[in-house]
C-alpha cells in the first residue's frame, strides 16, 4: 500500500488543508492487524520521516489521516496510529454542498443581524443630544400672560 | 419615453441603456483602464470636445484633469500645437446658466495623450424651469467619446440611460493603494431620437472629501488592499449644539480608517479637525484655513453632506476656462453665484467672502488675490451667519477645478444650513461650483449611502478595454450595495460584481413617485405636520390675552391696588364694569367694587418662554370687559390661542453602524413640562429628529411632538406627549384654577347665549365642563367661534344676569407666584434633549476569526472558500458517499465551525 507522509500546520478544522510537498512516500506500508478505515494503523519501516510526519495520504483509500501516534516495533518497524481527516477526504463534496451558513468570518457577514454572541458589558454608554434651550426666558421678557374676559375691539393699539 | 425612478438610487458605476423596446444590445460602452485613471470628474455638455479634434479637447498627456459642468469652452485651437497640448480655449458665453447643469461623464485617460475616436454626439439641454433635459437637435454639440483605452459609443436610434458616477475631485494616488471612491451625482435618461424627449430626474448629489490616505508602514508593497467607503453617520463629537459631523469609515484591509470626520467646530487655532485612525492608531491631522502642503498627512478637506433639510440650493460659476496646460483660469462668467469663499494662505485663519461680477465675462479672481469682503471668524456661528451659505435655486453648476497635483482640490464643506465651498488656494487653479440637490436630507443621505468604491488592488493593472457589464477583471472590487441603496461594507470582487442588485440596470418604467403619507392616500403632502399651519383665533372673540413683562405686570398690580379714588381711569373703568353687575347702569354712584375687577380676570399664568416671540402678537393696552376704557398698562396681545415652538432638529447618530445601533439601545426624549418619551431606535437612529411644542396659551397645556423624515422624505411622528407648560399665579383667595375653569365656562356660555339671542342658530360647545380644571375650553370656544357671534353684550341681558349671579367675591390676595400646579416643574431644566443609552460590546479583533459574524446566507460552500471561519446550520449532507460515521463527523464539524 502506498502512503505519503506530510507535515501539515493547518488547524484540523480547515477543510482544504495546505499539504505542501510530501515528506516521503512509501509503497510497502501494510495495515497493522484489524483496523478501522477511520482510525487505521499502518506498519511501515521505521525512519525519521515516520516520526516527524503528522499527516498521511492513502491514495488507495482516497482518504487523508492525522497521525495520532507512532509505536516503534522490533525489527526496525513502526506502527502509525491514524485518524481520518473527514474534511480533507471529502473536501470536494463539502465545497459543493449548498448549505445555510449561519456565521462566517468575512465577506458575507450581515452586520444588521443581531449577533447574540458578541459579549456585552454590564454598563452602557450614555449620550445626550441637546436641543435648543428655548425655555429659558426671564421675567423681564414677556413671560406673564394675563387672560381677561372681553377686551375685544376697543383696545387701542400702540406700537 | 424613459423615466427614472428617483428613489431607485443608483448603485453607481452603471452605464446602461435600453432602446424603446428594451431589447437592443449594448450600445454604450465604457472601458476603463483603471490603472491609469487620471481624470476624475465630469464633462458637461457645454464642454465642446469636437471629435474632429484628435485630442478630444483635452490633453491628458501631462496633467491630470477633471472637468465639470462649470467648464465651458470650445476646443478650436490647433490640435497639433504642443504648447497647448493640442487645445486652445476661447470664451463661450453662457446664455442660460442652467444649461450647465448637464450630464457628467467620467472620462479617463491613460498616461499617453488621448486620441479622439468615435465621437459621440449628443445634445442635452435643460428646460428653463425644470431640471429636465430635452433633446435639441439644433443645438447639437459633440463630445469626444474615446481616448486611448476608453471608448464611449452611442448609436443613434437608441434610448440611453446614463447612470452616472461622479468621481471624486481628488484622485487618490498612493504608492501602494489606489482608491477610486465614487459617488453618484446625476442620473438621466435620455433619448437620442430627434422625436423623443429626454426625460428624467436629476439628483445631484455631490460631496467629496477625500484625502491622501497613505498606507501604514506595515502595509506590504504590492499587496492588494480592499477598500470600501461604507457607512457614514453623524457624529456628535465636539458639540451637542452642532451635532452634524460626518463620520466616514473605511475598511482598507490592514489600513483601517476608523473615523474620518469633520469635527464641525473650528478649534481655537482656527483649524478644523480631521481625525482618522489607521490600525487603531490615531491619525490626527489638521489644517483648515491654512492649507497644508501637498505632502504629508496634513491635508485637510471638507466633505459635502448637505445638512439642511429640504432643497439644497447653491449657486455656481460657469463659463470658466482653464488652460489645460498651465491650469490657469481665465475668462468665465459667474452665474447664480456671486459669492464664494476662498482662503488667503498668507494669513492665518483667513477665509474671505468675495463677490464676483455676475454678468458678462469676468475674470475669476485669482485665489491669491486678497478678498475684500469680511473675514470670517473662527467660530462656527460666525461662519454660519456670515452669509457664506450660498443659496440660489436651481442655479446650480457643478464645480470644476484643475489641480495637477490632484491633492488640493476645491471642496465643499457643510454647515448646519447648507454647504460652503472652499477653494484650495495653494494650487492656484481652482474654479468653484456648487451643486443642487432638490431632495430632503434623508434623500441625500440615502443617496450617499449608496456610495461604493471601486478599488483597484494593485498598481499594475493590465491595460486593455474593460467594458463594465461585460468584463469584470479580478482586480476590480466594488462595495456591496443592497437593493435599497445602502452599502454593507462587504467587498465584491471580479465577476461577483455582476451579482450586485441593479448594478447595471435602471428601472425605466416607474413614474416619478409621489410618496403618500399614511391615511391621506392620493393627496400631496407637505413636509410639515399639517396641524402646524392651523391657528385658532376664534376664542379671542370672548377673551383677550396679554403677554406682559415683570414691569408691566407690576404696573397692572399697582393699578389694581393703588388709591382708587385718585384714578379717574378707574372711575371710568367702573362705569364699564358695572353694566355686567347691575341691570341699571344709570344708578351707579361711582363706588368702587374691587372684587368685580378681579372677576373679569380669567387667569394669570407664567410661561417659560418669551411670549412676544410668538408669531401672532400685537402691542396693545390692556382692556377688559367691553374694552371701552383701556387701562394704562400695555402688553403684547396674543392673536391666536395655539402656537408652535420649534426646538430644532438634531441627528441621531449610529454609534456602531451595525445591529448594535438598534439592539440594546434605548432612546429617551426628555421634554420639559411634558415628561419623557421612549423612542423606537428603529424609527430614529440614523435620522434627524425634530422637536416642536404645540402650546395652548388659554389653558397652558402643550404637546411636544417629535418627528423624523421617513424613507420617502416625509415627516412622521416618532413620539408625542402632552404637558402643562404654564404655571398659574393665583390672584384671589379662590382657587385660581377653579376660577379660570368657571370663567372659561362663562365665556363659552355667554357666547352661546349671545349667539342664540341675535343669530339664533349657533352651536354651543358640548364639551364644556364648568367644574373641572381639565375641561376642554379650547374645543368649546373653538366650536363656538365657528359661528358669527354678535359681540354687543350690552344687549344680552340674560347673559348679564348670568354673570351677576356667578360672581363670588372672595378676599383678594396679592398676585404673587405661589406653589401649586406646574410651579415645581417650571423651574426644572428646560432644555429638551434626547438621551441614547446603548450597550458597550467587547468585540476583540479576532472575533470574526474565532466566532464569526452572522451571515444567514445560503450558497454552495465553494462560494465561501477563503472566507475563513464558517458555521453551517442543520447541514443536509445527502449525496455524500462516505460511510455513516464519516458523514456524522462531517456534519458535526460543519455545524460547529470549519475554516473554508
Amino acid at each position: 500500500m502506498t502512503i505519503s507522509f506530510y507535515n501539515v500546520q493547518d488547524d484540523n478544522r480547515v477543510v482544504n488543508k495546505n499539504l505542501g510537498n510530501a515528506v516521503h512516500t512509501v509503497s510497502n506500508a501494510q495495515v497493522y492487524r484489524e483496523t478501522s478505515i477511520m482510525s487505521p494503523q499502518f506498519l511501515v519501516d521505521y525512519a525519521g520521516y515516520v516520526v516527524n510526519s503528522n499527516y498521511v495520504h492513502v491514495p488507495m483509500w482516497n482518504r487523508y489521516y492525522y497521525v495520532t501516534d507512532v509505536t516503534a516495533m522490533p525489527g526496525g518497524r513502526a506502527v502509525m496510529h491514524c485518524r481520518e481527516d473527514v474534511l480533507m477526504s471529502n473536501k470536494d463534496a463539502i465545497l459543493n454542498l449548498d448549505a445555510y451558513v449561519l456565521r462566517t468570518e468575512s465577506t458575507a457577514i450581515n452586520k444588521l443581524i443581531v449577533d447574540s454572541k458578541v459579549p456585552t458589558q454590564a454598563n452602557r454608554h450614555c449620550k445626550t443630544i441637546a436641543y435648543s434651550p428655548i425655555f429659558n426666558a426671564l421675567d423681564t421678557n414677556y413671560v406673564y400672560l394675563l387672560t381677561v374676559v372681553g377686551g375685544v375691539n376697543r383696545g387701542s393699539n400702540q406700537s | 419615453m424613459a423615466q427614472i425612478n428617483p428613489n431607485a438610487y443608483p448603485t453607481a458605476y452603471k452605464i446602461s441603456h435600453v432602446d424603446s423596446d428594451g431589447t437592443t444590445p449594448l450600445d454604450i460602452e465604457f472601458s476603463y483602464d483603471l490603472a491609469t485613471l487620471v481624470i476624475e470628474g465630469n464633462i458637461s455638455m457645454d464642454t465642446v470636445m469636437d471629435g474632429s479634434n484628435s485630442y478630444g479637447g483635452f490633453d491628458a498627456s501631462a496633467h491630470n484633469y477633471w472637468v465639470g459642468g462649470s467648464i465651458y469652452g470650445r476646443a478650436q485651437g490647433n490640435p497639433n500645437d504642443p504648447a497647448y497640448g493640442g487645445v486652445s480655449w476661447s470664451s463661450h458665453q453662457v446664455e442660460n446658466p442652467k444649461q450647465n447643469l448637464r450630464w457628467f461623464l467620467k472620462i479617463t485617460s491613460s498616461a499617453s495623450t488621448p486620441q479622439g475616436e468615435n465621437p459621440v454626439r449628443w445634445t442635452p439641454q435643460l428646460d428653463d424651469d425644470e431640471l429636465t433635459p430635452t433633446y435639441n437637435p439644433d443645438n447639437e454639440q459633440s463630445m469626444v467619446s474615446a481616448m486611448t483605452n476608453n471608448t464611449i459609443r452611442l448609436k443613434e436610434g437608441g434610448i440611453y440611460s446614463l447612470f452616472y458616477t461622479m468621481y471624486p475631485i481628488t484622485k487618490i494616488d498612493l504608492d501602494k493603494i489606489q482608491l477610486y471612491p465614487a459617488f453618484t451625482v446625476i442620473r438621466y435618461a435620455f433619448t437620442y431620437n430627434e422625436d423623443d424627449i429626454i426625460t428624467g430626474v436629476t439628483s445631484t448629489v455631490s460631496r467629496y472629501h477625500w484625502n491622501d490616505i497613505k498606507p501604514e508602514d506595515n502595509t506590504a508593497a504590492g499587496a492588494n488592499y480592499n477598500a470600501d467607503l461604507w457607512q457614514y453617520g453623524f457624529y456628535d463629537e465636539m458639540d451637542s449644539e452642532n451635532p452634524y459631523h460626518v463620520k466616514y469609515r473605511y475598511v482598507v484591509d490592514s489600513c483601517y480608517v476608523e473615523q474620518y470626520y469633520w469635527s464641525g467646530k473650528r478649534s481655537a487655532s482656527g483649524s478644523g479637525k480631521l481625525s482618522a485612525k489607521i490600525n487603531n492608531t490615531a491619525w490626527d491631522f489638521s489644517g483648515d484655513a491654512v492649507l497644508p502642503s501637498n505632502t504629508g498627512y496634513n491635508n485637510l478637506y471638507g466633505y459635502l453632506v448637505p445638512l439642511s433639510e429640504g432643497v439644497f440650493n447653491v449657486g455656481g460659476v460657469s463659463g470658466v476656462m482653464i488652460n489645460p496646460v498651465s491650469g490657469l483660469i481665465f475668462g468665465g462668467t459667474a452665474t447664480n453665484m456671486n459669492k464664494y469663499i476662498s482662503f488667503d494662505t498668507s494669513k492665518t485663519d483667513s477665509m474671505y467672502y468675495r463677490d464676483v461680477n455676475g454678468q458678462g465675462t469676468t475674470m475669476i479672481a485669482s485665489p491669491t488675490t486678497t478678498g475684500t469682503g469680511f473675514t470670517l471668524k473662527n467660530d462656527e456661528n460666525d461662519m454660519a451667519t456670515a452669509s457664506v451659505i450660498i443659496s440660489q435655486p436651481y442655479g446650480s453648476l457643478f464645480g470644476a477645478a484643475i489641480s495637477p497635483d490632484y491633492d488640493l482640490p476645491s471642496h465643499y464643506e457643510l454647515r448646519d444650513n447648507g454647504a460652503i465651498l472652499r477653494i484650495n488656494q495653494s494650487s492656484n487653479r481652482n474654479v468653484i461650483g456648487l451643486v443642487n440637490a432638490p431632495f430632503p436630507i434623508e434623500k441625500l443621505w440615502q443617496s450617499l449611502a449608496s456610495l461604493g468604491v471601486y478599488v483597484v488592488g494593485t498598481s499594475s493593472i493590465p491595460s486593455g478595454d474593460f467594458v463594465l457589464g461585460r468584463d469584470f477583471p479580478s482586480w476590480l472590487y466594488h462595495g456591496e450595495v443592497l437593493s435599497d441603496g445602502t452599502t454593507t461594507g462587504v467587498m465584491i470582487q471580479g465577476e461577483d460584481i455582476e451579482d450586485l442588485p441593479n448594478w447595471d440596470t435602471i428601472d425605466y418604467e416607474p413614474v416619478i413617485p409621489t410618496p403618500t403619507p399614511p391615511g391621506t392616500e392620493g393627496e400631496e403632502s407637505g413636509d410639515r405636520i399639517p396641524n402646524n399651519e392651523r391657528y385658532f383665533s376664534g376664542a379671542y372673540n370672548f377673551v383677550t390675552q396679554y403677554a406682559m413683562t415683570r414691569q408691566q405686570l407690576g404696573q397692572f398690580g399697582n393699578l389694581l391696588w393703588s388709591s382708587w379714588a385718585d384714578q379717574q381711569g378707574i372711575t371710568d373703568m367702573w362705569k364699564n364694569f358695572k353694566m355686567f353687575i347691575s341691570a341699571d347702569p344709570a344708578s351707579d354712584t361711582g363706588s368702587i367694587d374691587i372684587a368685580s375687577v378681579m372677576d373679569f380676570i380669567l387667569s394669570l399664568q407664567v410661561f417659560p418662554f418669551d411670549l412676544s416671540s410668538l408669531l401672532h402678537t400685537d402691542s396693545a393696552n390692556v382692556c377688559i370687559g367691553t374694552g371701552q376704557y383701556p387701562l394704562a398698562v400695555s402688553g403684547k396681545k396674543l392673536l391666536t390661542i395655539n402656537h408652535i415652538l420649534d426646538c430644532g432638529t438634531r441627528a441621531i447618530p449610529r454609534p456602531y453602524n451595525d445591529f448594535r445601533d438598534y439592539e440594546n439601545m434605548s432612546i429617551t426624549a426628555y421634554l420639559p413640562y411634558c415628561g419623557s418619551v421612549e423612542l423606537n431606535p428603529g424609527d430614529v437612529v440614523g435620522r434627524s429628529v425634530s422637536i416642536e411644542y404645540s402650546v395652548d396659551t388659554l389653558s397652558g397645556s402643550c404637546t411636544a411632538v417629535l418627528t423624523a423624515h421617513d424613507d420617502d422624505g416625509y415627516l412622521y411622528n416618532v413620539g408625542m406627549i402632552n404637558g402643562q407648560i404654564s404655571a398659574s399665579i393665583p390672584m384671589t383667595a379662590t382657587n385660581s384654577g377653579q376660577i379660570r375653569a368657571q370663567r372659561i365656562s362663562d365665556v363659552a356660555s355667554l357666547a352661546g347665549l349671545a349667539g342664540n339671542t341675535f343669530l339664533g342658530n349657533i352651536t354651543q360647545g358640548s364639551s364644556i365642563n364648568p367644574s373641572g380644571v381639565d375641561s376642554n375650553p379650547i374645543g368649546a370656544i373653538s366650536s363656538l367661534a365657528t359661528g358669527t357671534v354678535n359681540r354687543s353684550f350690552n344687549s344680552a341681558m340674560s347673559a348679564q344676569q348670568m354673570f351677576a349671579n356667578r360672581f363670588s367675591r372672595g378676599a383678594i390676595s396679592c398676585p404673587t407666584l405661589a406653589g401649586g400646579n406646574g410651579i415645581a416643574a417650571f423651574f426644572q431644566p428646560a432644555c429638551p434633549y434626547i438621551q441614547m443609552r446603548y450597550g458597550l460590546y467587547q468585540k476583540p479583533d479576532n472575533y470574526d476569526h474565532s466566532v464569526g459574524g452572522v451571515s444567514a446566507t445560503s450558497a454552495p460552500l465553494s462560494n465561501y472558500e477563503g472566507s475563513g471561519f464558517t458555521v453551517c446550520e442543520n447541514v443536509d449532507i445527502s449525496g455524500f458517499t462516505c460511510h455513516e460515521e464519516e458523514r456524522s463527523a462531517i456534519k458535526a464539524l460543519l455545524e460547529s465551525g470549519v475554516y473554508l
